[in-house]
C-alpha cells in the first residue's frame, strides 16, 4: 500500500511488515513494525501507530533465526493453548521479519 | 588552689545541705537529665527521618526524568489514536441501558501527597453528579482501590495492583485492556481517569474517553474514513490500550513528581525540627549546667560562712 498526499481518509490495520518512508530531501528510511494501525486523517495527515518498531538495519539475522527456532519449539511443544497461540503469533512476526531482511 | 581547697568542703557542705531535701532534688535533677536524654533521642530520630526523606527525594528525582520521558512518548501515542475519534466527532450513545466503565489509574504506593486521594475524590464527585448506578469501576493500584471500595464497594468490578512500580510499559496497558475487554458486561463508554501533569508542582484529575463500536460507527464524521468492518473491533481495543498506556504513564510521572515534592517538603520540615530541637537541647544542657553551678556555689558559700 502506498500513501501519497491527499489520500482518502482511511483506517487500516497493519500486519507485521516493513514501512518505508520516503523523505522530502530524497533518501528513505525502512522500519519493521510488529503490527499496528495506520490512519489517514481528512487533513491528509498520516499517522502510523505501532506496538513496536525499529529501523531495519538494527536487526540481526542470526538472532531472528534463533528466535524462530525457539518459537517453533514452543508452538510444536506441549504448552497450553495460549502459549501455543502466542508462539504462533511470534513466529508470524519473525518470519515476515526474516523475509524483510533478505 | 582555691578549687582544690574548696572541694572537700564542698563535698561535705553539699552533702549536708542536700540531705534534708533529698526527696525533691534528685527527682528534679533526674527529670532534667531525662528530658535532656529524651530531647537527644528525638533529635536523633528526626535526623534519621530526614536522611530517609532526603534519600527518597533523590530517588524520586532520578526517576522523574525517566518517567517524564515515558510520559511525553506515551502522550503522542494516545493523542494519535485519539485524533481519529476527534475528527470523527465520536460521542457516547445515550439513552441505552448500558453502563459506563470508569477506569481509575492510581498506584500502590503512598507518600506522594494527595495524588491518590485527589483522584478518588474526583471519581466520587463524578459518581455523585451523574448517578453511581450508571457506573462500574475498574481500579488500578491499591491506594485508590482501598478508597473506592470504602465508598462504592458494589461498583468495583475489577482491580489491578503491582503496576506503576516502574515506568509502565505498553504491555502492562495491553494486559489491562485485555482484562477490561473480557468483562462480562458491555459498556457504552469507557472513561479513563488519571492525573494530568501540568507542571512539576501541579496536576489535576482528567478523563479520557474510549468508545464502543456502535458509538464509533454512528459518529457523524466517521463515514469520511475508509475502514473494514472487522478491523473496527481491533482498532477499538488498540486505542483503548493506547489511551490506558497514556494515562498510566502520565499518572506515573505525576506520582513521582508529587513524591519528589512531598519528600522535599518533609526534608525541609525535618530540618526545621532539627534546628528547633538543637536549640532546645543546648538550652536545656546550659540550664542543667547553670543549675549545677548554682548548687556548687551555694554549697561553697554556705560552708565558707560556717
Amino acid at each position: 500500500m502506498g500513501i501519497l498526499a491527499q489520500h482518502v481518509p482511511s483506517i487500516e490495520q497493519l500486519k507485521p511488515g516493513l514501512v518505508e518512508i520516503i523523505e522530502e530531501a530524497g533518501g528513505s528510511k525502512q522500519f519493521f513494525l510488529s503490527g499496528g494501525f495506520a490512519t489517514v486523517q481528512p487533513n491528509s495527515v498520516l499517522s502510523i501507530n505501532a506496538v513496536e518498531g525499529y529501523a531495519l538495519e538494527d536487526f540481526s539475522a542470526d538472532a531472528v533465526r534463533n528466535q524462530i527456532s525457539e518459537a517453533q519449539k514452543i508452538a510444536g511443544g506441549s504448552g497450553s493453548e495460549q502459549d501455543k497461540a502466542e508462539a504462533n503469533i511470534e513466529l508470524e512476526v519473525l518470519e515476515s521479519l526474516q523475509a524483510a531482511l533478505k | 588552689m582555691l578549687s582544690r581547697a574548696a572541694r572537700p568542703a564542698l563535698r561535705a557542705g553539699s552533702a549536708a545541705t542536700i540531705r534534708p531535701a533529698t526527696a525533691t532534688i534528685p527527682t528534679l535533677q533526674s527529670a532534667n537529665y531525662a528530658t535532656l536524654r529524651e530531647i537527644e533521642g528525638r533529635l536523633k530520630s528526626i535526623k534519621n527521618i530526614q536522611k530517609i526523606t532526603k534519600t527518597m527525594k533523590i530517588v524520586a528525582s532520578t526517576k522523574l526524568t525517566k518517567a517524564q520521558r515515558a510520559m511525553t512518548e506515551s502522550r503522542s501515542y494516545g493523542q494519535t489514536s485519539q485524533t481519529v475519534f476527534n475528527e470523527a466527532e465520536t460521542k457516547a450513545l445515550e439513552g441505552e441501558n448500558k453502563k459506563i466503565l470508569l477506569v481509575i489509574c492510581s498506584s500502590d504506593k503512598g507518600l506522594c501527597g494527595g495524588v491518590h486521594s485527589g483522584l478518588s475524590r474526583a471519581a466520587r464527585r463524578m459518581l455523585n453528579e451523574e448517578g453511581a448506578g450508571n457506573y462500574e469501576i475498574v481500579v488500578i493500584g491499591d491506594k485508590s482501590k482501598a478508597q473506592m471500595s470504602r465508598s462504592n464497594p458494589k461498583d468495583v468490578v475489577l482491580s489491578f495492583n503491582a503496576i506503576g512500580k516502574d515506568v509502565p510499559s505498553f504491555s502492562d496497558a495491553q494486559a489491562i485492556a485485555d482484562q477490561i475487554c473480557l468483562l462480562p458486561n458491555e459498556y457504552s463508554q469507557v472513561k479513563i481517569m488519571y492525573n494530568q501533569f501540568d507542571n512539576a508542582q501541579s496536576y489535576h484529575p482528567v478523563v479520557i474517553e474510549a468508545y464502543d463500536e456502535e458509538a464509533i460507527t454512528q459518529s457523524p464524521n466517521f463515514t469520511a474514513f475508509e475502514i473494514d468492518d472487522e478491523v473496527l473491533a481491533n482498532m477499538r481495543e488498540y486505542s483503548l490500550a493506547n489511551s490506558l498506556y497514556w494515562a498510566l504513564a502520565e499518572g506515573h510521572a505525576v506520582e513521582i513528581s508529587a513524591r519528589r515534592n512531598a519528600m522535599d517538603n518533609a526534608t525541609k520540615n525535618a530540618g526545621d525540627m532539627i534546628d528547633k530541637f538543637t536549640i532546645l537541647y543546648n538550652r536545656t544542657r546550659q540550664a542543667v549546667i547553670t543549675g549545677e553551678l548554682v548548687e556548687i556555689i551555694t554549697g561553697a558559700t554556705a560552708s565558707e560562712d560556717m
